[in-house]
């Protein structure tokens, strides 16, 4: 799904956001109104500048009047909306998502050069994940080293799909994207073959700056050096649609 | 000049594509024809296939490794795929295994050194009355006995390929179907055609009160309307033949009797939105009834059921065509059917947009249950108020049912809606069970004090399949098969469905050992009801349900284990 160009004469919608009243474009989805106005909701697979995935299901909110929770990334604002980002029921369901995460690879921040500035372990930090109930699935993954400049470690990856979207919409090369099915899934270069061997891949670098762990770095940096920058991104992603 | 293996794939793959179509619609077609052709796709046909439908290989790779039946590797000359459903477990599956890995001296997912054989579990086949049951390439085999394996091998080796009939190795179906044995053919088209306008036809249906038949129970008049309404120079219709529910045989049952009624049923839903093309979307297991649905379609066009000028009406033209699936039970959903029939991972989309407003190709896109269309065709001829006259208040008319497992006359039943589990027990002689898995594994575990229940959308809305467990059935090894068949086919989106399904079956493992707290069980509870209501589309909805079952109705029983020690 491409980015939607922004059009000059949309309808403005009133809403309530954890009792706060709003006002927001009438396309505009529930996650982009929450971050202008400074409410924050965790999420991971979702960017400003990339398309919607919906799959990382942190940004669920409670709509009143509706049983079934929302991805605040692919919901939009409509008239009327009474939404609820922070309740205890929320918290306790993102809680068991963030431990799934840490549980299904092997996510050991101690030796990460993604340490102290990885969006999983700050999301960590701020939905009170003390501690993994789950146990470790502790499968083995690989670490692709082929290329010159970057490495990409399975064993941080939360399949976000940030890569593969950040690669085929703003790049244009669409060198990553996702093999297998469930819990087999892994994302990777060209037909699954080491990154550095990929005929695609212009080493642009997009897809490790959009990396939200220490899944895609750059090689031989210290753990004060891998801060990743984000900000190109949704200024690109304009620049392009206003094209 | 020489020939190489890589000119002659290139060569067969070219000429594939000018019969198949060179869109990236096309692509798990293709895929699937290269490896008829070749016994399995290559790096080199994807990376070809790839470059011939202008497409990143990349993302032909993703699509290939995404779905069951395309073959990465090379594999023997004879697939032998055993059903995993809990039904042909309960049959003696394993012990068919068993004979298979004697006979050919392999485990499950290995090929024998000659190249002959590759064996592989699968889930349900659709066979489910007649369980256990396999698939040898794309034929079926059903009420399996060792000793009968034995003979089916040692026919594979002798490579005796006599013709067999398709449905040959498959008995008959008990099937009651009395509405649709009496319907008369091509009257509810005749009638909508010659003497109602598209708005009518819709009208009828709403009418009706008719729900979605393949598990969801939206309504279908209404379905239609919002598609009627949605303007566009092009419209599909789809009939989801994807049955993947483990425990359902319906559809193929109605497609194997009725095809007649479904087309019938497409192309009515094609006058009432005013669509041009039906496309039946059919599961890779059922590839065996391929050639008798393209003899009945064909039928169809030369009595100009079909095709320009429907039955002489000017300007009604509407034809259908068969895309297979290739064995992806997540596809069931709508939205990933679409995204596989655009050629791409069939991984469920966000919604809104509904496939009513944006479907296939972003147009508006009808998706139905074999079974809703082919009973749409009995409502137009019938008329409303004959189905508004069966079934119950709120649930109009009647439902067909797969009945399997432990009861003496399984099959397929067509049944007024309000019926109690227990009835319907009385009904197929399985009184006395311990527990009725209604409306397949998404479905709900209703244990023998509940057998009061009625099924109906006001208490079990459901899509149809009943697997019955006698008393002797142990509900940690029906958890351990629901839980394998979720994790297995989980597309792998949503952290929940992804993990979490398999943190439910590892705790299944451990209550089966006897060694799980009953401080952990509760947190797996919790965990339940995070994926049931974090997940996006209906597999993670409803993949816990069965966790939440056995806790709340067998808790003695599953926390009764001796710890076994290791």
């Amino acid at each position: 799904m491409p980015l939607p160009a922004t059009q000059p004469n949309v309808r403005v919608v009133t809403l309530k956001i954890d009792d706060l009243d709003l006002s927001a474009r009438e396309d505009e989805t529930l996650i982009e109104v929450c971050r202008e106005n400074k409410i924050p909701i965790p999420s991971l697979c979702h960017l400003d500048g990339l398309s919607v995935w919906g799959g990382c299901r942190l940004c669920v909110v409670e709509l009143e009047g509706q049983n079934r929770l929302l991805a605040a990334c692919s919901t939009r604002v409509a008239e009327g909306m009474r939404v609820h980002t922070n309740t205890e029921r929320l918290q306790r369901y993102r809680r068991t998502l963030i431990e799934l995460l840490f549980a299904e690879r092997n996510h050991i921040c101690s030796v990460c050069v993604s340490n102290g500035h990885c969006e999983l372990q700050w999301l960590a930090q701020k939905c009170g994940v003390d501690h993994v109930r789950v146990p470790y699935r502790q499968q083995p993954y690989p670490v692709d080293s082929s290329h010159e400049m970057f490495r990409l470690d399975h064993n941080r990856c939360v399949l976000c799909t940030r890569c593969v979207r950040v690669c085929d919409e703003i790049e244009g090369a669409h060198t990553w994207d996702v093999m297998g099915r469930g819990s087999d899934c892994r994302v990777i270069t060209d037909l699954a073959r080491p990154w550095g061997e990929s005929d695609t891949c212009t080493s642009c670098g997009k897809c490790v700056q959009v990396c939200p762990t220490g899944a895609l770095v750059k090689q031989g940096t210290s753990v004060g050096e891998m801060v990743k920058d984000q900000h190109f991104l949704p200024i690109l992603a304009r620049r392009r649609h206003a094209r | 000049m020489l020939l190489t293996g890589q000119d002659n794939e290139k060569a067969v793959i070219r000429e594939l594509m000018t019969s198949i179509g060179s869109e990236r619609s096309e692509l798990i077609p293709l895929l699937l024809a290269v490896q008829d052709e070749f016994g399995y796709v290559s790096e080199f046909a994807m990376q070809f296939i790839a470059d011939q439908l202008k497409m990143p290989p990349t993302e032909v790779y993703g699509v290939a490794t995404f779905f069951h039946f395309i073959n990465k590797k090379p594999k023997g000359k004879f697939i032998i795929r055993l059903s995993r459903d809990m039904s042909s477990i309960m049959k003696g599956a394993k012990s068919v295994a068993r004979q298979l890995r004697n006979d050919l001296g392999i485990r499950f997912g290995e090929t024998t050194p000659d190249g002959m054989f590759t064996l592989e579990w699968t889930s349900c086949i659709g066979m489910n009355y007649q369980a256990p049951a396999m698939m040898v390439n794309n034929e079926v085999y059903s009420n399996l006995t060792p000793p009968m394996v034995h003979r089916i091998i040692e026919e594979c080796r002798q490579e005796i390929s006599i013709r067999r009939p398709t449905m040959g190795n498959v008995g008959e179906t008990y099937a009651s179907m009395l509405s649709y044995a009496s319907h008369e053919p091509n009257a509810a088209l005749t009638r909508a055609v010659r003497e109602m306008a598209p708005a009518d036809v819709i009208g009828e249906l709403t009418v009706s009160g008719l729900k979605g038949r393949g598990g969801a129970g939206f309504p279908t008049g209404v379905k239609w309307n919002l598609a009627a309404k949605a303007e566009s120079d092009l419209k599909y219709i789809i009939c989801n033949a994807d049955e993947g529910e483990p425990g359902t045989f319906k559809d193929r049952v109605i497609l194997g009797k009725y095809a007649d009624m479904v087309f019938e049923g497409m192309t009515l839903a094609g006058y009432a939105v005013g669509a041009t093309e039906g496309i039946l979307y059919l599961r890779y297991e059922y590839t065996h009834l391929r050639p008798h649905l393209e003899a009945v379609l064909e039928t169809r066009r030369q009595a100009r059921l079909l095709g320009e000028n429907i039955l002489d009406k000017d300007g009604f033209s509407f034809d259908i065509r068969i895309h297979m699936g290739a064995g992806a039970y997540v596809c069931g959903e709508e939205t990933a059917l679409i995204e596989s029939l655009e050629g791409r991972r069939g991984e469920p989309r966000n919604r809104p947009p509904y496939p009513v407003e944006k479907g296939l190709h972003g147009r508006p896109t009808i998706v139905n249950n074999v079974e809703t269309l082919a009973t749409a065709s009995c409502i137009v001829a019938r008329g409303a108020k004959w189905f508004t006259g069966i079934g119950t208040e709120r649930s109009k008319g009647f439902k067909l049912f797969s009945v399997s497992g432990d009861c003496a006359r399984p099959g397929v039943y067509e049944l007024p809606w309000g019926m109690t589990v227990q009835q319907l027990l009385e009904l197929v002689d399985g009184v006395g069970a311990k527990a009725v898995q209604v409306g397949g594994y998404t479905g709900e575990l209703v244990p023998a004090s509940q057998f009061d229940r009625v099924m109906g959308y006001e208490d079990l809305g459901i899509g149809g399949s009943i697997i019955v467990y006698g008393q002797g059935r142990d509900m940690l090894e029906v958890a351990e098969n629901y839980l394998e068949f979720f994790v297995e086919e989980s597309c792998g989106q949503c952290t929940g469905c992804r993990i979490g399904n398999q943190k439910l079956l590892d705790g299944v493992r451990l209550l089966q050992k006897g060694t799980c707290s009953n401080r952990y069980l509760n947190d797996l509870i919790g965990l339940s009801h995070s994926i049931k209501s974090t997940s996006k589309c209906g597999l993670g909805q409803a993949s816990p349900n069965v966790f939440i079952a056995i806790n709340a109705h067998f808790q003695e029983e599953i926390m009764a284990r001796p710890i076994l020690a290791a």
